[in-house]
């Protein structure tokens, strides 16, 4: 079994000419985030040249959100801290952070700054819907753009470790059951903010360790099924935590594989079941960590190329 | 049932939602999703807050459930009619019952809950609207995050601690599977979510939870969620239990034992961790069994484990 790459590219591609696919046009709320996850896994496979990136671009800024600041998922919509990191990473990978002038980055910014509460956390827009994935994603998107302040970082670091359980995992609120998606963000959260001292690594790492399965595959909490996703959130936390030996690479590398169309290609979250471009990235972006295929190095607390990474300025370190 | 054509909409004009330039992002819409996101674009532009608009957020949910926008305008409608809450509370059971996964529904339902709770006198009329949908719900999927997020949600915010309906509810679920996590998540929060850790707890009460817990281990001794619940206690209350008492639990389920029952390897785990410090010899020993034959698929974990023995 192999990586489909040529497949894969043409999947990706194709994704926006999907004119009878039902499911396609419900899901506008999630476009700029699934156009964020089609250009990494393109970047990550080496096909950067797939899109058409004046095209890409102007697809972007036509969702600025100039009310509020930030950008919607979709042309006309509010602005939301997922939609807004989406962008601003596609911008960053793009190399066209300046397209963006001081006007918008400051309300960018101030959209972004705004939504953090007071005891740390971000909303992720005015509704109110409150998730740790959002205080990564706050602090990921005012880290790309060199905006994080102590007054940004230390609560949110505060509220994190409020979601740290009894298993030395993380929930997506205090009390929360832990899960390994919610342990990505927390951990790449205080990977950002400079504060992995604040990991319980002696049960962290087990309970990540503990979520691969007899047949290779990771799950995202104990007695739940494996899914491809879960090659990410499970696999970037414990390359933060330089702990990847942890897993068996080659049986998570042969799951991988067998989650892939080999006829139309994509990625789906189980062998034999829908492919998305969620999954896609995330099946291509686990085998990039674990170094296989000769695949483009992502960086695991940004989830982008590690090239992109290095320009990107790291708090609190000199 | 109300419908589109009870209400005047010639004042109005939709929003042309498929209109964007770039070519990249093309969807195809069907008229019916066409004319009610337009009209909901339009009514939301001018903040109308009239009963077309709140019945246009009612279609848009409908077909679109994770379109987080309209959420924020269906509350700030129902907040400007002063809709009935108890009513909205039971349009959102049925939203809810539709989108299992949909993570809109739950902020909704908790801004909805804090303004009926200043209009309740209490607490259990309130909670008595919320038990049923999650009842069913967690029927339907006994691990949903989202449901079992919410009613963690409740628990907190009523102060629902040691309650016999929660402690029963965790009970049931674990005795339907004990192997769900997230049972076994909530019973923790219920049993001690308002307690600090190293403070201390009623011995007896203690008492019977570990022994409520060492049974069910007994039930399945390979089931992660019973261990980690039982160091969970441990670990919380080590001013007044003793890591020895759990030593001697945990062996049970390894060969350290003439005929276990079983072997199992969180027990391995767990006994090879207590005797990191006091018997180096027989932590090398568990980590090479769990390497070689229990547990493979984590040999590097297990290396590991042995070879952190012998540093300082």
């Amino acid at each position: 079994m192999s990586l489909h790459k040529e497949l894969h590219r043409k999947y990706i591609q194709e994704l926006d000419s999907h004119k009878d696919d039902y499911a396609y046009w419900l899901t506008e709320h999630l476009r700029m985030n699934g156009l964020y996850w089609g250009i990494t896994a393109l970047f990550t496979l080496k096909y950067e040249d797939t899109f058409n990136k004046e095209e890409v671009i102007d697809f972007v800024l036509s969702c600025w959100d100039d009310l509020h600041g930030g950008f919607g998922a979709f042309p006309r919509h509010d602005s939301h801290i997922l939609s807004t990191l989406s962008a601003v990473q596609i911008l960053k990978t793009y190399g066209q952070l300046d397209i963006l002038p001081a006007t918008k980055r400051d309300k960018l910014v101030t959209f972004v700054k705004g939504l953090q509460l007071k005891d740390g956390s971000f909303e992720g827009d005015r509704f109110g819907e409150v998730d740790t994935r959002f205080v990564y994603t706050g602090l990921s998107c005012l880290s790309i753009l060199g905006e994080l302040t102590p007054e940004v970082v230390d609560p949110a670091v505060e509220f994190i470790a409020q979601c740290s359980n009894f298993d030395g995992a993380y929930g997506m609120v205090p009390g929360a059951e832990s899960h390994a998606a919610q342990v990505f963000v927390c951990v790449a959260a205080l990977a950002i903010a400079n504060r992995l001292d604040l990991v319980n690594k002696d049960m962290l790492i087990p309970w990540l360790s503990e979520r691969q399965v007899k047949g290779g595959g990771l799950n995202g909490r104990p007695e739940k099924l494996p899914d491809v996703c879960y090659s990410w959130w499970v696999l970037s936390s414990l390359s933060i935590l330089q702990s990847l030996y942890c897993i068996d690479q080659e049986a998570l590398r042969q799951f991988i594989y067998t989650c892939q169309d080999a006829v139309n290609g994509g990625i789906s979250d189980r062998p034999d079941n829908q492919t998305d471009v969620y999954h896609t990235l995330f099946g291509i972006a686990g085998l990039s960590l674990m170094g296989f295929d000769d695949l483009e190095p992502i960086d695991p607390v940004y989830c982008m190329p590690k090239r992109i990474v290095l320009t990107i300025e790291k708090y609190g370190r000199e | 049932m109300v419908v589109f054509e009870d209400f005047e909409w010639d004042d109005i004009t939709p929003i042309d939602i498929a209109e964007t330039t770039a070519p990249l992002c093309h969807i195809l819409y069907t008229e019916e999703f066409k004319k009610v996101m337009g009209y909901a674009k339009a009514l939301m532009a001018q903040k109308e807050y009239s009963e077309r608009a709140y019945f246009i957020t009612d279609e848009v949910i409908n077909i679109a459930s994770a379109h987080y926008t309209i959420w924020k305008y269906r509350f700030d409608i129902v907040v400007h009619l002063k809709k009935n809450l108890v009513q909205e509370l039971d349009w959102c059971d049925n939203i809810a019952y539709e989108n299992e996964k949909n993570y809109q529904i739950w902020p909704y339902r908790q801004q909805i809950i804090e303004l009926l709770e200043k209009e309740t006198e209490s607490v259990d009329d309130l909670l008595k609207l919320e038990y049923p949908l999650l009842d069913i719900m967690i029927e339907q999927d006994s691990k949903n995050y989202h449901v079992w997020s919410h009613r963690r949600w409740l628990v907190e915010k009523f102060k629902l601690y040691r309650t016999q309906r929660e402690l029963e509810f965790t009970n049931d679920k674990i005795n339907l599977d004990v192997r769900n996590n997230s049972a076994w998540n909530h019973r923790f929060l219920v049993q001690f979510g308002d307690i600090e850790s190293n403070s201390s707890c009623d011995k007896e009460y203690l008492r019977d939870e570990i022994i409520l817990t060492k049974d069910k281990i007994d039930l399945c001794p390979e089931n992660p969620s019973s261990w980690n619940y039982l160091q969970a206690i441990y670990k919380k209350f080590s001013v007044i239990l003793l890591i020895e008492d759990l030593n001697l639990f945990a062996i049970q389920y390894t060969h350290l034992v003439e005929n276990p029952r079983v072997i199992s390897i969180q027990a391995l785990e767990l006994t090879a961790e207590i005797y990191q410090k006091s018997d180096k010899n027989k932590s090398e020993e568990i980590y090479e069994l769990l390497s070689t034959t229990y547990d493979p698929i984590r040999k590097n974990y297990w290396s590991f484990c042995k070879n952190l023995l012998y540093q300082n």
